[in-house]
């Protein structure tokens, strides 16, 4: 089961917010453990028997949680923080990186030694284990860092680590940030309830609309073998591609969140308007914020950040950047992404340190502005391309192409490449362009929804509404994110 | 500023779902209607848009003040009717409308039936011909479901009748019968229409087809609107029999007039039949007549439909001419019809269509003479026809012929290596596949060239697992096959997957996710390891690109429920697996013919037949040597036959290696031509009673209900296989 499943909709939705808000009315305990149960079901219905990791990772942070808590003898503390650490990135570890690994050592020796070939043990990645698995560990860290308190009752702790509206892709919760949604009988009321809906309809127009019917354009240019020496073709394929993992991954995220507004609960947000953003590092203030948030706390900062001097900087930052690559999955592509965008950061602190630079932006703002966020996205779609294209030889020629070497341009092969349905598409682009400026200037468009009467707001779901049925492509494409 | 508990105390949540839900509704089908309806009917969107007219033309000729005739069927209705034509001629004052529809049959016209019997005519003339009575095929469910889609999504309340009990229910999804589904099949439409839409906006571009062109309809509000539906537009003469030259008619003579020889209805309780029971008894009801018409077909093509193959329909036309205001307007059987008449075999052109015209016209009014006479139709006729009795006498008249599947197992083992040869592997598929020996060759090839000579059609179950050994080789074989016109159907052999084929797979991430385990005995495989293995076999026939297959039969019969079950998810109806006489199968219900799996997989068990003594045994069995015992071979088959009176299939198992011999080593080699006249022979001299058919041709026959199974058996029954 998942968001664009109908039975989540018709079935599973509906029968969580009549048990959680009318069968555990104000009965806290009984509203947590229907929550508890009913995640455990949807992550069940996800994932199958990987529910007993989940299980695992909740019980080994839950006592790791206590013990440091309740001793102030050092050494113990740390024990127990590694030993949970070692637990989680070990599951981490065989379940995502395993096979990759031992693929990495069967291409160096079969090339280098001849030494005989290693089997890989075909492990399905368990749903969501890199997002539960980054949010408990920041739990116990954060009691080992004395930040808070643990959680006073397994059950409320069980159901932080497995809330199933955030469960397999996001956003990561901070564990303070649940226990505040949940240390009294959650409640909602009409206003609420509406604003969960829009955000539920706002994520499936993101999802079915845009993201399902450019990626039918990305499929075409990099899939179908299309001619990847065509300039027009890779930029557009690395445009659509750019807009699909946004409005598939945010359109996620706001169906999570909508989904927990329904029964009372609010999530962080997880994303705003990146592609506005005018610099890299603007950029990861913008995307996948509970991620990059995370990233900087547990691992840029520990690692020495900024406060170390040049060389202390370009190593906690590369080394962050390349982690948060591998992050997303197993493959050399994402270890790729995350250092060209370590790249991009550390390129952007040094430009920015020259007089002439700072000098410019104050003689002419708006321009430079501009410029800025030319450069910026230029360089962000062309990460995309890492991230997309797995092959090697197609990345290299890709890349090649996008920026302009080797390339050329031609218009009948272009339109000829692309699928059947083109100029639907490209109206949807440039709606998506459009909206994703202004959504930045009114303070997301989704919020501005939520705030009208009752006569407004139903118009602009029936567009919604309208806007999910007609323009659907036949077939749905799996969140990108589930395989993270 | 405002807090969340402001908002709440202003916001009402019922309102602002009932604003959502109408918008949504208003909304969605404005769109849908402003964007889609009048490309559906410019030929921008179908190819077919004739299919979009009947719910209008229905509403036309309901306001029509005159007696209206309306005609309704398939492609040889559509061109054998001119409506124009007919009313010229008639007595009566009468419009007579065309309203049929290329490919169309009773079982899809019938949704018409409440919006005709609206429109209050005098007289329907239903089309009953050979190709339409039978169900629907897997072949032709494709087209069933587009008509179903677009017939139904342009209905309303008033179309929903009697009808909707009769779809079967797997077809029930592609008919629409509230608001939303009808708006669900619209949007399928959609996204194809807004990009019309918007070339016609941008580019100044259309794919709409000429004004005036077959297949182009008039708008509803213009003039030419009414006219078109006495008269459509048809197919010039120059594209059919007229236009061809003195070569390319010899060719259409030679190679097409047979199919008409094909057909065999059925007699009754099929699809079509049911539909028709519906369509006439409403129309009865409403006291509408009837006028069953049968087509002509060109009487070349007449030549090849055997004494009694037709019976079927004589049998409907007989009992549907017993009902009260129904007329038999018989035109397959009547004489007359010449070569000129026809545009190809079985559709008129321009002077069919006026012969049509005129001999039509007097029966229409004849009928309309009587048009002051009350129907005393009553429903119990139909009944009375479906009793037991009527069913025996039905079953008794059914000739039900006595079939053989000739299914040749295709495969390259270890024993067909080349010894001599430095490169011995690269033999296997020529010496045991293609037959090549030097420069003899006795193989598939000439199994092939021996069945055409005689006209018959070979079931070749090409294992395609070996493509994982021998690559293209395998392409090549079912490409070879398929061109020449004969059956490729599915074998596996996962043995021959070689190791290093085995090493990519195994890394796979289609193998991975798969669920899949790596294990060659088939009847061990889990429900994962048969999907993997159904799906990536399935891919090869995609790789060939050539039709899928409908059957299988695993390597050493080795087969359990997981097979079984795939099988039909993939769209695999027969099954040859079940032999009474191997050891890899632990399970048997004996000596047994046709049976049918709880999921709808028929079993076509490998036959074996009673000895000279009267008893079975393993040298039974029907393969090579019953073509080279002495005595004949009618001795041979009607032991079986006599044994099974009414399963009537018996299948022979064959090898593409089948014409050769083995040394001392077992290896094969070619000895002489002997075993390839012998099959050559028995071809030639096989008796008439019996019919060669293939695994496609006896799919129609299942479909039409002529071949049933024996006995249903529950899938467990074969869980516990696994045997190594």
């Amino acid at each position: 089961m998942d968001f664009v499943t109908l039975d989540y909709y018709k079935i599973f939705l509906p029968l969580v917010v009549i048990l959680v808000l009318f069968v555990g009315r104000q009965r806290r305990d009984i509203q947590v453990l229907l929550m508890l149960a009913m995640s455990y079901i949807f992550f069940w219905l996800a994932s199958g028997w990987h529910i007993l990791l989940l299980l695992t990772s909740t019980i080994i942070d839950w006592t790791a949680g206590k013990k440091i808590h309740n001793t102030d003898n050092q050494k113990v503390r740390k024990r127990w923080l590694i030993g949970s650490l070692t637990i989680n990135l070990g599951i981490l570890a065989i379940f995502k990186y395993l096979d990759f690994l031992i693929e990495s050592l069967n291409f160096v020796s079969l090339r280098f030694t001849g030494a005989p070939e290693l089997d890989s043990f075909g492990l399905l990645l368990p749903v969501g284990i890199s997002f539960y698995t980054f949010q408990t560990m920041s739990y116990t860290i954060d009691i080992y860092r004395k930040k808070h308190d643990p959680y006073a009752r397994f059950i409320d702790f069980a159901c932080y680590a497995a809330f199933f509206p955030q469960l397999v892709a996001g956003p990561i919760v901070r564990s303070q940030h649940f226990l505040e949604q949940i240390k009294s009988p959650v409640k909602c009321n009409s206003y609420r309830f509406r604003i969960g809906l829009t955000l539920i309809m706002y994520g499936l127009v993101k999802k079915l609309v845009i993201a399902d019917n450019v990626a039918i354009h990305v499929n075409s240019i990099f899939i179908d073998g299309a001619p990847l020496d065509n300039i027009g073709l890779v930029w557009w394929g690395a445009l659509c591609f750019g807009i699909q993992i946004y409005c598939d991954f945010s359109a996620y995220t706001d169906i999570a969140l909508g989904s927990a507004h329904l029964i009372g609960i609010d999530l962080p947000e997880n994303f705003e308007s990146p592609y506005t953003s005018k610099s890299p590092q603007e950029f990861w203030r913008r995307w996948h914020i509970s991620l990059s948030t995370w990233l900087r706390d547990y691992l840029y900062i520990p690692l020495g950040g900024s406060r170390g001097g040049t060389r202390v900087l370009i190593f906690s930052l590369m080394g962050t950047m390349l982690l948060g690559g591998l992050w997303h999955g197993a493959s050399w592509n994402f270890v790729l992404w995350g250092a060209m965008h370590g790249l991009l950061l550390l390129s952007h602190r040094f430009i920015i340190k020259f007089n002439i630079i700072n000098k410019t932006f104050e003689i002419a703002p708006k321009t430079m502005i501009f410029v800025s966020w030319i450069i910026t996205q230029y360089f962000i779609f062309m990460t995309w391309l890492v991230f997309r294209v797995e092959d090697t030889s197609m990345l290299l020629r890709s890349l090649k192409t996008f920026i302009g070497y080797d390339s050329h341009w031609d218009k009948l092969e272009f339109q000829e490449s692309l699928p059947e349905i083109k100029l639907m598409t490209f109206g949807l682009v440039i709606i998506f362009v459009l909206m994703h400026g202004i959504s930045r200037k009114i303070g997301g468009f989704k919020n501005w929804i939520g705030r009208q009467n009752s006569f407004i707001w139903g118009i602009c779901c029936g567009f919604l509404l309208t806007a999910i049925f007609l323009f659907r492509p036949a077939e749905t494409v799996d969140f990108i994110y589930f395989r993270f | 500023m405002k807090t969340e508990a402001d908002h709440a105390k202003k916001t009402h949540l019922l309102p602002s779902l009932m604003v959502t839900v109408v918008v949504f509704f208003f909304l969605s089908n404005s769109v849908l209607s402003l964007v889609n309806d009048s490309l559906m009917r410019d030929g921008s969107m179908l190819t077919g848009t004739r299919y979009t007219i009947t719910k209008d033309a229905l509403i036309t000729i309901g306001e029509d003040d005159t007696n209206s005739v309306i005609g309704t069927g398939s492609s040889q209705m559509f061109k054998g009717l001119d409506g124009g034509c007919i009313g010229d001629i008639l007595f009566n004052e009468a419009n007579v409308y065309n309203i049929a529809q290329p490919s169309s049959r009773p079982y899809t016209d019938m949704l018409h039936i409440p919006r005709i019997v609206d429109s209050s005519p005098e007289i329907v003339l239903i089309e009953i011909a050979p190709n339409l009575l039978m169900n629907t095929s897997k072949s032709s469910e494709e087209y069933v479901e587009l008509r179903f889609k677009l017939d139904s999504m342009n209905q309303d309340a008033l179309d929903i009748g009697g009808w909707v009990d009769i779809i079967d229910p797997e077809h029930k999804e592609w008919i629409a019968l509230d608001m939303y589904d009808r708006m669900k099949f619209k949007q399928e439409y959609f996204p194809s229409a807004i990009e019309e839409r918007l070339k016609r906006l941008f580019y100044n571009e259309t794919t709409a087809r000429e004004t005036g062109a077959y297949g182009w309809i008039p708008d509803k509000s213009s003039s030419d609107w009414e006219n078109y539906l006495q008269t459509p537009i048809f197919p010039a003469d120059r594209y059919g029999f007229d236009g061809d030259t003195t070569e390319e008619r010899e060719t259409y003579n030679e190679t097409q007039m047979s199919k008409t020889g094909n057909y065999k209805p059925s007699y009754y309780g099929s699809q079509s039949h049911l539909a028709l029971d519906y369509q006439i008894s409403t129309l009865l009801e409403n006291e509408i007549k009837v006028i069953i018409v049968t087509p002509p077909y060109h009487p070349m093509s007449m030549t090849y439909v055997s004494d009694g193959k037709w019976d079927g329909l004589n049998q409907t036309l007989e009992y549907y001419g017993e009902w009260p205001g129904v007329t038999i307007f018989d035109q397959t059987w009547e004489t007359g019809w010449q070569d000129q008449h026809f545009y190809d075999r079985n559709h008129l052109d321009d002077e069919g269509r006026l012969e049509f015209c005129n001999r039509i016209a007097p029966v229409i009014d004849q009928v309309l003479n009587k048009s002051g006479e009350k129907i005393n139709f009553d429903r119990s006729i139909i009944e009375n026809t479906s009793t037991q009795d009527e069913k025996v006498i039905h079953q008794e008249i059914m000739e039900v012929p006595k079939l053989l599947v000739i299914s040749v197992n295709v495969e390259a083992g270890s024993k067909c290596a080349n010894l001599d040869s430095d490169e011995g592997v690269s033999e296997h598929v020529s010496r045991c596949m293609w037959g090549v020996f030097g420069d003899e060759r006795a193989g598939i090839k000439e199994m092939m060239d021996a069945a055409d000579d005689v006209g018959v059609k070979i079931s070749f179950f090409v294992d395609v697992l070996e493509f994982y050994s021998y690559s293209t080789e395998i392409i090549d074989v079912m490409q070879y096959i398929d061109s020449r016109g004969h059956d490729v159907q599915m074998r596996m052999y996962p043995s021959m997957v070689n190791s290093s084929s085995w090493s990519e797979i195994l890394i796979s991430e289609s193998w991975i996710e798969s669920g899949a385990v790596k294990d060659n005995y088939m009847s061990c495989w889990t429900q994962e390891t048969a999907d993997y293995w159904f799906t990536k076999s399935m891919e090869i026939f995609d790789l060939a690109g050539i039709d899928k297959p409908i059957a299988f039969r695993a390597g050493a019969y080795r087969y359990c429920d997981t097979i079984i079950v795939s099988m039909a998810k993939h769209g695999l109806t027969q099954s040859y697996n079940y032999n009474l006489f191997t050891s890899t199968q632990n399970f048997s219900y004996g000596y047994v013919q046709n049976f049918e799996w709880e999921n709808g997989v028929m079993e076509f068990p490998v036959s074996y037949v009673v000895d000279e003594n009267g008893e079975i045994i393993v040298y039974s069995r029907i393969d090579e040597s019953v073509y080279e015992q002495e005595w004949p071979i009618s001795e041979t088959f009607e032991r079986f036959f006599s044994n099974q009176q009414d399963t009537r299939v018996m299948t022979m198992v064959l090898y593409s290696f089948s014409f050769l011999s083995k040394n001392e080593s077992n290896y094969f080699y070619l000895e002489d031509y002997s075993k390839l006249e012998l099959f050559t022979q028995f071809l030639k001299v096989l008796p008439s009673d019996y019919k060669v058919v293939s695994v496609t041709e006896l799919q129609e026959y299942i479909d039409q209900g002529i071949i049933k199974s024996e006995f249903k058996l529950p899938l467990d029954s074969i869980s516990n296989e696994c045997d190594k």
